[in-house]
């Protein structure tokens, strides 16, 4: 078993490999947020990258690299599903109702500081989106904050599937904005729904070409003159992506009508949803996301900043959890993401989710949503070692992140941090 | 116990009699003023706190309520919001934070302030009695109120109003405009955007300048006239609502994150006798000094982002640090209106990064109190103060913390809000 | 074949070339391709050059100029200009109207349609006689041209028509792509095109019959030019990872890209030493820019500071790690005044001289005709009062294909004591 997953990490993390001598976090708390619930006095080991041992009575191999976690608490790196950090200009194409041809990959920033601000709020992997200008938007990026890299590839958390963004109610159709120029289609929900259904029958449509065209040239034979392939576009084929379940929909939604009618959509053009994002109203159709099958992504509290907001309540996440639905918290902002750890801790107060389970709305739950689940969401053998660890429970009011783990590398420090700082006056804050 | 309570409270809903007591038995009292104690007892009548002590004896009649376990706090006062002023953020129709023009001295908060508004009860429930209630935008955005969140009518929340007159300091550059962002854009080289921020910033600063002058050569030609003295100045209603901030009789709270900024800011109020203090105050730990010297106030939320991409990270976490450490006051608010209820959470950001917890605690209680003149009444919990007060089931900086009672002026508050609402009605759907 | 080159454009070219024979003699020269030959005497005829050095004998033929005092170097290149072009439309009018603008998206457009003949030449009082001419609009504007700054028609200065296509990693504002992930997308699209467009065209030129005639699209075919590598394509980077998406994109594509703009380039000089990919560099270090929105206190001029300081170290960087380059004006207001900054900024004036002259010929591929003072090479040549590009050197005399052109002195500043004035000391019989 060990042996595969060390082959495992090999594959993956070639640059880690070598002689790296292991890591073991010690005498720490650690909230593994798997079965095995939270070990009191235990020990993370970590090799190649890799979690390869986790609990109270871990044996330390001489050479090891240890790091003291008396007092401490560790918990799995928190995973934001819905961030606009790291990227390069316009978070938006706003142009077209369906711009599904654009990549969050190609203008991912690696030297946003915003990273590295986050690593220092525990995150180590977020899901980073269009925006919500558009019916269909463009396609995302799962990254891991490997703070320091200097190729935005390195940030790219290799083993995430493909995502991307859809959009629903008041911001695709325009509503509370007015652009100059004449109103861009759709202005209204039942436009956002055709847009959506339009783009995907357009879909199929092109789909149905290229399965014409593969059979003409099979019939052509290896001697005959090949025809002429179909234009390829690049939106139609990502949308094809969807359809054939390649691609995961990531669809930013409030109310529960709206959510409802999405599902419906899904069912008849034959996709999934894979999460509903903010989804604030989820709460009262929480029964319908749970028999689609998709996640729900939600704000812990916030409500009232526009009229789909309104019925928004801190209960929601409670609420969709309890009928069965993956739920979880993120921040949508770079300042809300650096202190998930708290939004999760409001849940435990507003409908009294157990705390395994509100810690699990910032690690395992997202990691589901994301499909990424296999390799981290908690600490586990065999599980990447994305790791915070915490100066006091993470929902305590004395939490602050000490060390955040990606990779098994520490990427963020706060005994450097502030060392640094004081080397170099005026850097920040008291001293 | 729950249930008998719950009977109680509609009575006092019902009636609300300022001399109908009720005695908080055994909790753990944290008055903010002083040390807090292990155990004991909170007698409220007639709307304040008539004592404070173990084994209080309960008047006749007095409501009992068993809080053991639980701990008694003052009423947190959120020291900047726009609560009351503002109901869902998008709907032009709901909003009354932003009067037209840039000149509204007399853009007064307590003559649009919504008493029924959904957001009230929702930041009462997280154990927020009082909260300056400001309106914003433009350069002289208007006078505030400290309000008591509870009140069916403008006047019956207003505690203090004016508490302030608000300025957004000039920062030079263009307010966030969406047309801006289709329009082909003006382009310019850094210099060029450096002068012309500095020239529009001079040019806003004369103009406040030349109002302020105008406001006192106003107010004195209006005394002179009541006084028999000469003729009655012609009637301006901005300049009359700006002359006691010009004579320095009421606080100017100037809206400035940048160091430069405050700097500027502190600098102007020194020039023209105004009492300032600093809203928002991103950047106030790089001017401390200033700060101190000036004895201005700083009203700031934690939860935010460094202005610089070279700031430390935490840099705005430690921002109140730095204040205390340098002796600054200071008081921590949301800047908010439907997140207010997290106003213990900036807190305890502040304090995770190294301020004491009591000192935390009193930068949403006493500290805000104190800088808007009304410690007398409110802010802690001692005897003859308002009994706005709230019981949790334990620290209210920590997030899991739950409120249970909550009195405004010694009435109880119902907890029940638009989204508890909301959830007894879909949570089982 | 490297030496036949330029007895081919002798050949080709006598319109353009001036037909009298000049003879500097006792100048500084900075020939650039070698060292420094001081009291040096060079000879140009028939518009090339026909000798350089100490011992050259002066042709009884020649029209002799004193170039005592003077420092001789080939005539700038400036490998990406907006040389004669309309200046680019301010907010509220002015500049180019809407209808002259050219199309944001049309590959297939030429600069060379939009040259204004007199506006080309003024950029030879800066010493710049070569230029290449990119349209600064959009994200894909038009086709460059390169301009020899002699002649007198606008056609008369090509030297290169087209010369490269143009990709600006840019966004626009009210129409696709408005953010730079549709740009990425939209010139993959473009490519995209171009690629079945082709196979379309192939298709029915091969069997007509039975087959509707394809679409004609010119945009198709200016970058099926780029994909066939008939024409360069050229990316313009203004940000640091536009480097990358730019390599990325010829790569995904077999397209060989050149970078221009590239002010983060020393930052990954190892990428761009295994690129290999010409690089034109820019001295438009604080290009202009659309002001930013005031949260939080406003912008951070820290940052803004940095970015343009890092990009005035940038040449010497570059340098100091062995990157070959060009230094270009990109549109900048001031080419000299930008390579000055590059030299106060620790480049050393030799490379300085060498980024704007053999450099950028060897970054455009005309190094085999221009960029050195060399026999045989356009004559291109600049007379600077002293050292190249100091605040208080002036050009004196430009020859571009042995055209002469004597600056207008500009009574801007107060003149440096000492120095003769402009025609005190040109022309000595002897």
């Amino acid at each position: 078993m060990n042996r595969l997953l060390l082959c495992a990490a090999l594959v993956a993390a070639p640059s880690t490999l070598a002689a790296e001598p292991p890591t073991a976090i010690v005498g720490a708390t650690i909230l593994t947020v798997s079965p095995a619930g939270n070990i009191e006095q235990g020990t993370v080991l970590i090799q190649d990258g890799r979690i390869v041992a986790v609990g109270a009575d871990v044996k330390v191999p001489a050479g090891a690299r240890v790091i003291d976690g008396a007092g401490r608490f560790v918990m799995p790196g928190i995973i934001d599903a819905h961030s606009h950090t790291a990227i390069e200009d316009n978070v938006n194409e706003c142009t077209d109702s369906v711009t599904a041809q654009v990549r969050i990959t190609d203008v991912i920033d690696q030297q946003d500081v915003n990273i590295y601000r986050q690593l220092a709020g525990g995150v180590t992997a977020v899901n980073v989106l269009h925006g919500s200008c558009n019916a269909i938007g463009g396609q995302n990026a799962v990254l891991k904050l490997r703070w320091g890299v200097t190729d935005p590839a390195q940030l790219v958390f290799a083993e995430a599937p493909r995502g991307i963004k859809f959009a629903l109610g008041e911001n695709p159709k325009r509503a509370n904005f007015s652009a100059p120029g004449p109103r861009r289609y759709p202005a209204t929900r039942m436009g956002v729904a055709e847009v959506i259904r339009e783009a995907f029958l357009e879909a199929k449509a092109y789909r149905r070409e290229w399965q014409e065209h593969e059979k003409k040239v099979k019939a052509a034979g290896p001697k005959g003159v090949p025809p002429v392939a179909p234009r390829r576009d690049l939106k139609l084929e990502t949308l094809v992506d969807i359809l054939d379940g390649k691609v995961m929909v990531h669809a930013h939604s409030y109310r529960s009508d709206e959510i409802v009618v999405l599902i419906a959509l899904a069912e008849e053009l034959g996709f999934k949803v894979r999460t509903f994002q903010h989804v604030l109203e989820g709460y009262k159709v929480a029964a319908e996301i749970a028999k689609h099958g998709a996640g729900a992504s939600t704000f812990s509290d916030w409500w009232a900043y526009k009229l789909e907001a309104h019925d928004a309540i801190p209960y929601n996440a409670a609420v969709m959890a309890s009928k069965g639905v993956n739920v979880s918290l993120n921040s949508d902002s770079n300042e809300l993401a650096r202190r998930l750890y708290w939004e999760a801790a409001k849940v435990v107060r507003y409908g009294s989710v157990s705390e395994q389970e509100a810690l699990k709305m910032i690690t395992w739950n997202p990691a589901w949503q994301l499909g990424v689940e296999r390799w981290v969401g908690s600490i586990e053998a065999g599980k990447q070692a994305d790791l915070a660890v915490f100066s006091a429970h993470p929902f305590s009011p004395d939490a602050r992140v000490e060390l955040t783990l990606v990779d098994g590398v520490v990427r963020f420090d706060r005994a450097k941090d502030t060392a640094a700082r004081n080397a170099a006056p005026a850097a920040g804050g008291a001293k | 116990m729950k249930r008998t309570f719950a009977a109680v409270l509609a009575l006092f809903a019902a009636t609300a009699a300022a001399q109908d007591a009720t005695l908080l038995r055994g909790g753990r009292v944290v008055p903010v003023s002083g040390p807090a104690l292990a155990r004991a007892d909170v007698l409220i009548a007639g709307g304040k706190i008539a004592a404070i002590g173990p084994n209080l004896a309960a008047p006749a009649g007095a409501t009992v309520i068993d809080v053991s376990g639980q701990h008694v706090y003052p009423g947190l006062i959120d020291g900047l919001t726009t609560l009351g002023l503002t109901e869902i953020g998008s709907v032009p129709g709901s909003v009354d934070v932003r009067e037209a023009g840039d000149v509204n001295p007399h853009a007064r908060a307590w003559l649009a302030l919504h008493p029924h508004s959904e957001l009230i009860p929702v930041a009462r429930a997280a154990g927020i009695t009082h909260a300056l209630s400001a309106p914003a935008g433009g350069l002289v955005s208007g006078q505030s109120a400290l309000v008591r969140l509870a009140g069916g009518t403008p006047a019956a929340l207003v505690v203090r109003g004016p508490a302030a007159l608000h300025v957004a300091w000039p920062s030079g550059s263009a307010g966030f405009d969406i047309a801006q962002m289709f329009a082909e854009p003006e382009l310019k080289t850094f210099d060029e955007r450096q002068k012309e921020k500095k020239k529009n910033q001079d040019k806003a600063l004369a103009r406040l300048a030349e109002l302020l002058a105008r406001a006192r050569t106003y107010a004195a030609a209006h005394a002179a006239s009541v006084a028999g003295q000469g003729p009655a100045p012609e009637l301006d209603l901005a300049l009359e609502a700006l002359a006691p901030a010009a004579r320095g009789e009421m606080p100017v709270v100037f809206r400035a994150d940048a160091e430069d900024d405050i700097r500027g800011a502190l600098a102007f109020a020194s020039q023209h006798d105004l009492k300032p203090i600093i809203a928002g105050g991103l950047e106030a730990w790089r001017c401390a000094d200033a700060l101190k010297a000036a004895d201005a106030a700083v009203l700031a939320p934690v939860d935010r982002l460094p202005r610089r991409e070279s700031d430390a990270y935490d840099a705005a976490y430690t921002n109140v640090l730095a204040l205390h450490r340098a002796g600054v006051r200071f008081a921590i608010v949301t800047d908010d209106a439907s997140n207010s209820r997290n106003l213990p959470h900036h807190a305890a950001m502040a304090r995770a990064f190294g301020l004491p917890a009591e000192v935390a605690l009193r930068a949403i209680t006493l500290a805000p109190a104190e800088i808007f003149g009304v410690a007398g009444a409110l802010g802690s919990l001692e005897v003859g103060k308002s009994a706005s007060l709230f019981v949790a089931s334990g620290d209210p900086m920590d997030h899991r913390s739950a409120v249970i009672h909550v009195f405004v002026d010694g009435v109880p508050q119902s907890l029940e809000t638009r989204h508890t609402h909301l959830y007894q009605q879909f949570k089982d759907r | 074949m490297r030496s036949a080159l330029p007895w081919l454009l002798l050949a080709l070219a006598p319109a353009a070339a001036a037909s009298e024979v000049i003879a500097l003699v006792g100048g500084r020269v900075l020939p650039v391709s070698g060292p420094a030959l001081d009291k040096a005497t060079v000879v140009l005829r028939d518009g090339v050059i026909a000798a350089v050095g100490a011992d050259v004998a002066v042709p009884k033929d020649a029209r002799v100029i004193d170039a005592a005092g003077w420092t001789l170097t080939p005539g700038l290149i400036d490998a990406f200009s907006g040389i004669g072009l309309p200046a680019r439309a301010p907010a509220g009018g002015g500049g180019a109207s809407a209808s002259t603008a050219p199309d944001p998206l049309a590959a297939e457009q030429d600069a060379l349609d939009r040259i204004k003949l007199a506006d080309a030449l003024k950029a030879r009082d800066g010493g710049v006689t070569t230029a290449l001419v990119v349209p600064a609009e959009g994200i894909a504007g038009g086709r460059s041209v390169l301009l020899n700054l002699a002649g007198e028609t606008t056609e008369a200065l090509v030297w290169r028509q087209p010369a490269a296509l143009h990709l600006h990693l840019s966004t626009l504002r009210r129409q696709y792509p408005a953010s730079l992930m549709g740009t990425m997308a939209w010139a993959r699209q473009a490519l995209l095109d171009a690629r079945h467009a082709q196979a379309e065209w192939l298709a029915y030129e091969r069997n007509p019959k039975g087959r509707p005639r394809p679409a004609y699209d010119a945009g198709a075919l200016a970058w099926q030019d780029v994909l066939a590598g008939r024409l360069p394509l050229v990316i313009t980077c203004t940000r640091l990872n536009d480097i990358r998406r730019a390599l990325a994109l010829g790569e995904e594509f077999g397209v060989k890209v050149v970078l221009a703009g590239a002010a983060q380039a020393s930052e990954v000089v190892d990428l761009l030493k295994k690129a290999g990919r010409p690089l034109l560099v820019t001295t438009n270090y604080d290009p202009p820019k659309a002001p930013s929105f005031g949260f939080g206190g406003g912008p951070d001029e820290g940052t803004e500071k940095a970015q343009i300081e890092a990009a005035e170290h940038n040449p010497a960087k570059l340098h100091a790690a062995g990157v070959p380059f060009a230094l270009v004006s990109a549109h900048g207001r001031d080419f000299t005044a930008g390579i000055r900054r590059a030299i106060e900024r620790g480049l050393p004036q030799d490379a300085a001289l060498r980024a704007v002259t053999l450099g950028a010929a060897e970054a455009l591929g005309i190094a085999d005709r221009t960029g050195s003072l060399e026999p045989g090479k356009a004559a291109n040549l600049v007379a600077w009062s002293g050292q190249p590009f100091a605040k208080d050197t002036k050009v004196k005399l430009v020859f571009v294909d042995g055209h002469r052109h004597e600056p207008e002195d500009k009574p801007a500043g107060p003149p440096a004591e000492g120095r003769p004035r402009a025609g005190a000391s040109e022309e000595v019989a002897r």
